[in-house]
């Protein structure tokens, strides 16, 4: 920046600040393209560096009533601009924040979680203790897995609601020591 | 890509709320004052009116320009010193009239108010590098605020107290600047 457009815009805004509304023409003839500039250089070129530049402006002008004309002017104005190019990053940063917490929600694993998982795992894992102290008939009546498939072929299990009163008997005391061999190993729960 | 026009226009805007929102500060000052004037029950009405008139005339002031500023701080400066004796002089009872009795009463509010006149004229004298016209409307605007600010004070002392200490604020600087202008020449 020249020492012309600096006295220029230090001029401006003594005017301004005393009250000299003319001088307004002026202050955006020499302030605007140094604050545009500013902001692309912060912010690179991009569409957001003219809103934030029209922001700041703005911003500058709201403030002239407080400005003391004992003071340099650009100064004034460039810390102005400083702070609130800074504020606007932040607050764009923020912004871009939000939105990758967003995507990463949208990659999270539908199916159930981690603790669940362990959960039925372990639940098998205590099932399949007990499953191993049943007989391979007792297996087969209960449908459960690692009956024999031989004995299953020579004799086959009706559905509960075909079976016979004896298998239904037989499924039923199946039923019974499994869960007795449950409650021995794991306790009552 | 913006305009220079739509800069001009919304900056202008800008300009100006800043403008308004920087002379409605003097409400912390004005208020206050308004609420020693309303501490009394009697004439609340002309005192909230004078309280209006004072605020918005000191916004008004404060918004336009910066002699507008230093005249509204410089007026309700000035005026303290008047509104604080007739609020002293009202809360002992004392009532100014013209006759021989009263006369405390019109001396103090004539004292406060010349006090009030000197400090404008002070004022004044430090604002000197304006135009003349720039001086005299200074010195007006100065003595309307100062004026309305010390007929917060001095509304319950009657019109004769208002009068003295008006027409001292008043009358005192112009005196005094019409004869240091007299002297110069």
């Amino acid at each position: 920046m020249d020492s012309v457009r600096r006295s220029n815009i230090h001029n401006a805004l003594v005017s301004l600040s005393g009250g000299d509304r003319s001088a307004f023409a002026a202050l955006v003839d020499d302030l605007w393209p140094v604050v545009l500039s500013f902001a692309q250089r912060a912010l690179g070129r991009s569409a957001d560096s003219e809103d934030v530049a029209q922001e700041v402006f703005y911003r500058i002008c709201s403030r002239i009533a407080d400005f003391d004309p004992e003071r340099d002017g650009v100064a004034w104005a460039f810390g102005i601009a400083h702070y609130e190019i800074m504020t606007l990053r932040r607050r764009l940063q923020r912004r871009r924040e939000i939105h990758d917490q967003a995507a990463l929600m949208s990659l999270a694993d539908p199916g159930a979680s981690q603790e669940t998982q362990l959960l039925e795992h372990e639940l098998e894992r205590l099932l399949a203790r007990v499953v191993a102290d049943l007989s391979c008939q007792e297996r087969l009546l209960l449908g459960l897995p690692g009956a024999d498939t031989a004995a299953s072929m020579t004799n086959p299990i009706a559905k509960p609601n075909q079976a016979s009163p004896a298998q239904r008997k037989r499924r039923q005391r199946a039923l019974d020591r499994l869960r007795e061999l449950w409650s021995k190993i794991h306790g009552d729960t | 890509m913006v305009t220079r026009e739509q800069l001009i226009k919304r900056g202008l805007w800008a300009y100006e709320t800043g403008q308004l929102r920087a002379a409605a500060r003097v409400a912390f000052i004005v208020l206050p004052m308004t609420a020693l004037c309303l501490i009394e029950t009697r004439d609340r009405a002309l005192c909230s009116l004078i309280a209006g008139t004072l605020l918005i005339g000191s916004i008004g002031l404060r918004w336009l320009n910066r002699d507008g500023r230093v005249a509204a701080s410089a007026g309700l400066r000035a005026g303290l010193i008047p509104l604080g004796a007739g609020l002293i002089l009202d809360h002992f009872g004392t009532k100014c009239a013209l006759g021989i009795d009263p006369v405390f009463c019109t001396l103090c509010a004539s004292a406060a108010g010349a006090w009030a006149g000197l400090y404008l004229r002070a004022t004044l004298a430090k604002h000197s590098n304006g135009t003349r016209a720039q001086r005299i409307m200074l010195l007006l605007a100065m003595s309307s605020v100062g004026a309305l600010a010390a007929a917060l004070g001095c509304v319950r002392l009657g019109l004769v107290g208002l009068g003295a200490t008006l027409a001292s604020l008043i009358l005192v600087p112009a005196v005094s600047a019409l004869g240091e202008r007299f002297a110069q020449t």
